[in-house]
């Protein structure tokens, strides 16, 4: 294997163009020493745990880190809610850098001369980049399959561009329903693709779906709220409403990758809120499988477990945020753990094999909505099974006029933002929001609302000064080890390298951290806002890292005094100052 | 709020009409001063103010507006004459989220007398995009060609309002 990798990497040397295509043996092995220098997935590794063990950079060094290279990134034409934020996480390859902007557009950089980021080739999708959809514009990163870079597009299109040319190789419209469309990025699972619809909040149904990887042709579908008849639509009491079809826009998006594994051949996703998210008298019930974590089998699409965090939601409490698959020794037994962050506030850890609920500790420092867990079933005490609408602690908002205050923010505690895994160290790591919203109803009529258009019936707004942090949980021990307050919301993700933690925030500062205690090691503020997590790798034998950076998007919302930051979509890359 | 929205504004209305005296001539028009142009007025709303960010493309309060707006009035619906949407499009409407749009508003004492610091804290109007005096009466014009009064919004309007039969906008109506 190993010679195989050193043959590939002289040719792609040589040629400057071709290297090793990107097969399933390959991304199973993202972890190991031979892909050490790549970073060929999302979260680096199918586990989503977004760890390096590249040690050439590391607390003893870090503070000799300097930019080394930038380029500036298109895609900043605005849609309805303006200009998209930079989300996209880099995936590199032998020395070469694949990113996407905000309209889902695939560049691809040549970093090999290790002096400037060199545009090699930005595969046009055709996207009509129309400034009337009022849509939320991101892209949250690409896939690597066989010789293709693939995409998903805001219009619902999944693209795969020639990872040598940049030319279309296939382009099929999977999402076919108005107003539905991809924000995410595409999961690559040996000739499959899973994509997951991302546009829930737009009065769409949320469905999660592969398709193949030669072709593009959709081989399954789970749709994330259950048809009537189906197991789950007994949670979607829509007929009491006077409108039978209110689960048809019940939302449930699938708006950020899940993680897999290779063990179970299950895929790990999230599930975005019931809509609207504020009026649960539009649709009452649990509204399965929202604000879920969904186990599904990747060969069928078949449910093999799912667990709900916050059922009945009212608080916009979307549980999309990244699975983290671990192993740990949980009271003396070894676990196949699945950890999460989740936004309501509260990290989980669950059996990854049934489901079954294992623990959980709040991590935000103000947490109102939930008096606590349930040590055996895992859900909010408040939760009452024969309720048809929940009154979780802070009492229920309603169309007669109650309000009230949540914490945290209806953003989270975390959000889609990337979490990370340290294996040597076992802990796992967020940031995010510090902060509560006021929760009032405003009550829409079911003739009103139009796919497409966004559905939130009634407000969310922040409720005094919203800040951010970073914490890190010790899974085994289930306890904040470290928590680090910082001025703004952390609205973007982390990744963690040998005994280093790496964020950037929306004022525009990139950092590292001890993994450990989250104290400072060094930072740099370049200007552009992070929503992005950052990625490291070798090129020619020398470690980088690297994040993408733009403007404020929706997170800006949480901090108005940076309200007059622009946006510039960037890459970034860092080095030792050599 | 102890401030009416249907209070006029001499000084800006003067501003508005002393204006159109100096640089147009007095040609077709029968008005004393400048006569808003209703399509020069919908551009101005939908991409130089936003202003569909909370009342919506259609002015509804209700199609397109955007996740961190709040939600406007139905503009469909207002009984407003035009020299109150000239105040309220000017100098926004103080202890509510309607921003203000004239590049003068609360600092030549234009709108109701008052400078942004007599306000308490928290109560000042909020600043919005900047509009020209004519392009004021330019979004008024519009609002009163084809939205006033106009019953639910037809996929006809959306595709005339974005300039573009198949704006995704639009897709829902069709």
């Amino acid at each position: 294997m190993k010679y195989h990798y050193l043959i590939a990497g002289l040719i792609a040397t040589a040629s400057g163009m071709a290297h090793a295509e990107v097969t399933m043996e390959r991304l199973l092995a993202a972890g190991s020493e031979e892909e050490a220098g790549n970073w060929l997935m999302i979260g680096k590794t199918f586990d989503l745990n977004r760890f390096s063990p590249l040690d050439q950079i590391n607390s003893s060094n870090v503070e000799g880190l300097r930019l080394v290279m930038a380029a500036p990134v298109g895609g900043m034409e605005p849609a309805g809610f303006g200009i998209g934020a930079m989300q996209t996480t880099p995936l590199v390859d032998d020395g070469f850098l694949y990113l996407s902007d905000p309209w889902g557009t695939p560049y691809k950089y040549d970093l090999t001369s290790e002096t400037a980021a060199r545009p090699v080739w930005i595969c046009d999708t055709g996207i009509d980049k129309d400034p009337s959809q009022g849509i939320l514009l991101a892209n949250r990163g690409l896939a690597l399959s066989g010789n293709n870079v693939v995409s998903v597009l805001p219009d619902g299109r999944v693209v795969a561009c020639d990872s040598d040319t940049g030319d279309v190789v296939w382009d099929v419209q999977v999402a076919t329903e108005v107003g539905e469309g991809f924000t995410n990025s595409p999961q690559v699972i040996g000739d499959r693709i899973i994509v997951g619809q991302s546009y829930g909040d737009w009065a769409t149904r949320g469905w999660i779906a592969a398709i193949d990887a030669n072709s593009g042709e959709e081989l399954w579908r789970f749709y994330t709220i259950p048809e009537p008849g189906e197991p789950g639509s007994e949670t979607w009491l829509c007929e009491q409403t006077g409108n039978p079809d209110c689960w048809k826009t019940g939302g449930g998006a699938a708006w950020v990758a899940g993680s897999y594994d290779p063990e179970s051949n299950l895929v790990f996703w999230g599930t975005g809120n019931p809509v609207p998210m504020y009026d649960p008298e539009y649709r009452p019930g649990d509204n399965l499988y929202t604000n879920s974590t969904v186990a599904l089998d990747a060969d069928t699409g078949e449910l093999a477990w799912y667990f709900q965090y916050t059922p009945g939601d009212y608080m916009d409490y979307d549980e999309v945020g990244p699975a983290l698959l671990v192993e740990a020794n949980i009271n003396g037994e070894d676990r196949k753990v699945m950890a999460r962050f989740g936004r309501n506030g509260i990290f989980y850890t669950l059996d990854r094999n049934s489901g079954a609920y294992i623990n959980s500790v709040a991590y935000v420092g103000n947490l109102n909505w939930t008096e606590g867990i349930d040590p055996k079933t895992g859900l909010p005490i408040e939760y009452d099974p024969e309720a048809d609408l929940q009154s979780y602690a802070i009492g229920r908002i309603t169309r007669a006029g109650d309000t009230a205050t949540t914490c945290p923010n209806i953003q989270g505690g975390t959000n889609f933002f990337p979490t990370a895994y340290n294996p040597e160290l076992g802990l796992a790591y967020a940031g995010g929001i510090e902060g509560c919203s006021d929760l009032s109803v405003r009550a829409v009529d079911p003739g009103d609302v139009l796919p497409g258009n966004i559905f939130i019936g009634g407000a969310g707004v922040n409720s005094g000064e919203q800040t951010g942090s970073i914490n890190a949980v010790d899974v085994a021990t289930n306890t904040v080890t470290a928590t680090l307050n910082t001025p703004y919301p952390l609205y973007g993700g982390v990744m963690a390298s040998a005994d280093l933690l790496w964020a950037g925030h929306m004022d525009g500062t990139f950092s590292a951290y001890n993994a450990s205690t989250l104290d400072e090691l060094w930072s740099m503020n370049v200007g552009t806002s992070f929503s992005a997590a950052p990625i490291t790798f070798l090129v020619n034998g020398t470690q980088y890292v690297a994040i993408t950076g733009g403007g404020l998007g929706v997170g800006g919302g949480l901090a108005p005094e940076l309200s007059n930051m622009q946006a510039a979509n960037m890459l970034w890359v860092f080095a030792l100052d050599s | 709020m102890s401030l009416s929205y249907a209070t006029t504004i001499p000084l800006a209305a003067l501003t508005l009409a002393i204006v159109a005296l100096a640089a147009l001539p007095m040609h077709a028009q029968e008005t004393d001063g400048y006569v808003g142009d209703p399509e020069r007025g919908r551009v101005v709303y939908r991409s130089v103010g936003y202003c569909g960010n909370c009342h919506g493309w259609a002015g509804d309060g209700k199609s397109g507006t955007t996740l961190q707006a709040p939600v406007g009035p139905n503009l469909r619906k207002t009984t407003l004459d035009t020299a109150a949407l000239i105040e309220v499009i000017g100098c926004g409407r103080p202890a509510t989220p309607m921003p203000y749009h004239d590049r003068a508003a609360y600092r030549d004492g234009r709108c109701f007398g008052m400078d942004l610091e007599d306000f308490e804290p928290g109560t000042a109007p909020m600043r919005g995009k900047t509009f020209s005096d004519r392009d004021v009466a330019n979004v008024v014009a519009f609002l009163e060609a084809y939205m006033i009064g106009r019953a639910e919004p037809t996929y006809e309007e959306c595709a005339a309002f974005y300039d573009n039969p198949s704006a995704r906008a639009c897709a829902g109506l069709q």
